[in-house]
């Protein structure tokens, strides 16, 4: 026999003979049973038995019958209260529902704690580590603000008058810039203040930032382009002590001793309690900020 | 007698009581209750029968609950919860009305 010839045999099988001696109800004997016999078929057997022993119901047995039947009545009840309340399906899912909600809250509650937690942790771990790089975001914005001279600031520090010689009065100037403060005298108290550690600049109330610029047009001192009329005061914020000792140590403190002696040039370094500078003038015209890398 | 007196005794005590039914059980109560409808039945057929037994009766009660609950307990595990009860519904309610019938053949004759 060819293989596809035993596979059609084995999938179309040739129809059995009808067995004559089945019940051809059999596929519904169950309903059958269930319809014709509903009682319990342990009644008659124990009524059998107790025939045949012939001895009365236990009083326990009895007292089990009525806790029994207690039960269904209480069962009863309770069905019927909570249908007559509402429909059971309905309050079910409502029930459901609410449980759910509830238990989202209660997460929501839970991890929002956890948050704080966690916030609280990171902070102390941050101030056991004191140090800058684990300092929090906002200190570092407002740190950053003051370096990058965005914000106004106050401090105690140092400031540094710088004046025109006194010339006296009728004599002829020796030269076009002898015994006057120039751009570049300025400048080197600048730099010899940002040397001696501080923290914001400003010249004659000009804030110093990141694009400001010292020069000269002519005999008058611009900073930032606006033109400016001695005496030239420098106001630095810092330790006012360290600053001085390290100002006058430096090498703007030592030009500052030649222009006094050789040119007559008026400079006071004075220390402050309190100096207030303004915002540098920012203009950012191209500059865009973008991350590294980009 | 003292029986009937426990039914009624036992539907106050829900009435009155109100005894709260646990979320997890609630989806077994009716189907409990059917269950609880359908010894109450065998039993008064067999009172009228002649043949009651406590201990059959209780059993009966007892594994009656018992399976039922099982049934639609495994349906709810499975996904098929709500047809298992159906069909629990449906054998109990078939027993519970052939019952109905004895009973009143026996107090009516008709």
């Amino acid at each position: 026999m060819s293989p596809v010839r035993r596979l059609r045999r084995a999938l179309h099988p040739a129809p059995r003979p009808v067995d004559p001696h089945r019940d051809p109800a059999a596929s519904t004997r169950l309903l059958t049973e269930v319809m014709e016999r509903p009682l319990d078929p342990g009644y008659a057997a124990a009524a059998r038995r107790r025939a045949r022993t012939g001895l009365p119901p236990t009083r326990a047995a009895r007292t089990a019958t009525v806790l029994a039947l207690l039960v269904v009545g209480a069962l009863l009840a309770v069905a019927g209260v909570r249908a007559a309340a509402g429909a059971p399906a309905a309050d079910r899912g409502r029930t459901q529902l609410a449980q759910r909600v509830q238990d989202g809250t209660a997460r929501a509650d839970e991890l929002a704690a956890r948050v704080s937690e966690l916030r609280a942790g990171n902070a102390r771990l941050a101030a056991s580590l004191g140090g800058a790089p684990a300092a929090s975001a906002d200190a570092r914005a407002s740190g950053l603000q003051v370096a990058a001279a965005a914000t106004a600031v106050t401090g105690p520090g140092l400031s540094v008058v710088l004046d025109d010689a006194a010339t006296p009065a009728g004599a002829p100037a020796p030269g076009p810039t002898s015994g006057r403060v120039v751009d570049r005298d300025v400048q080197l108290v600048v730099n010899g203040l940002w040397a001696a550690g501080a923290e914001a600049v400003a010249v004659n109330g000009q804030r110093l930032g990141a694009l400001s610029s010292i020069r000269a047009a002519g005999e008058a001192v611009l900073v930032d382009y606006r033109p400016l009329t001695p005496p030239y005061t420098v106001s630095a914020v810092g330790d006012p002590a360290a600053m001085q000792t390290a100002f006058a140590t430096s090498v703007a403190g030592r030009y500052l001793q030649v222009l006094r002696d050789n040119y007559g040039l008026r400079a006071e370094v004075a220390p402050a309690d309190r100096l207030d500078l303004p915002a540098a003038r920012l203009d950012l015209r191209f500059a865009r900020a973008g991350a590294a890398g980009q | 007698m003292i029986a009937a007196v426990g039914l009624v005794v036992g539907v106050l005590a829900g009435v009155l009581l109100q005894p709260e039914v646990p979320l997890a059980l609630q989806p077994y109560l009716p189907i409990a209750v059917v269950a609880a409808l359908d010894a109450v039945f065998g039993g008064l057929r067999a009172v009228l029968d002649g043949i009651f037994d406590d201990k059959v009766f209780v059993v009966s009660f007892l594994s009656n609950a018992v399976v039922a609950a099982l049934i639609v307990y495994l349906g709810d595990q499975l996904g098929v919860g709500s047809q298992l009860s159906t069909g629990v519904v449906v054998v109990l309610g078939v027993r519970i009305f052939s019952n109905a019938a004895a009973i009143r053949r026996h107090l009516f004759n008709a």
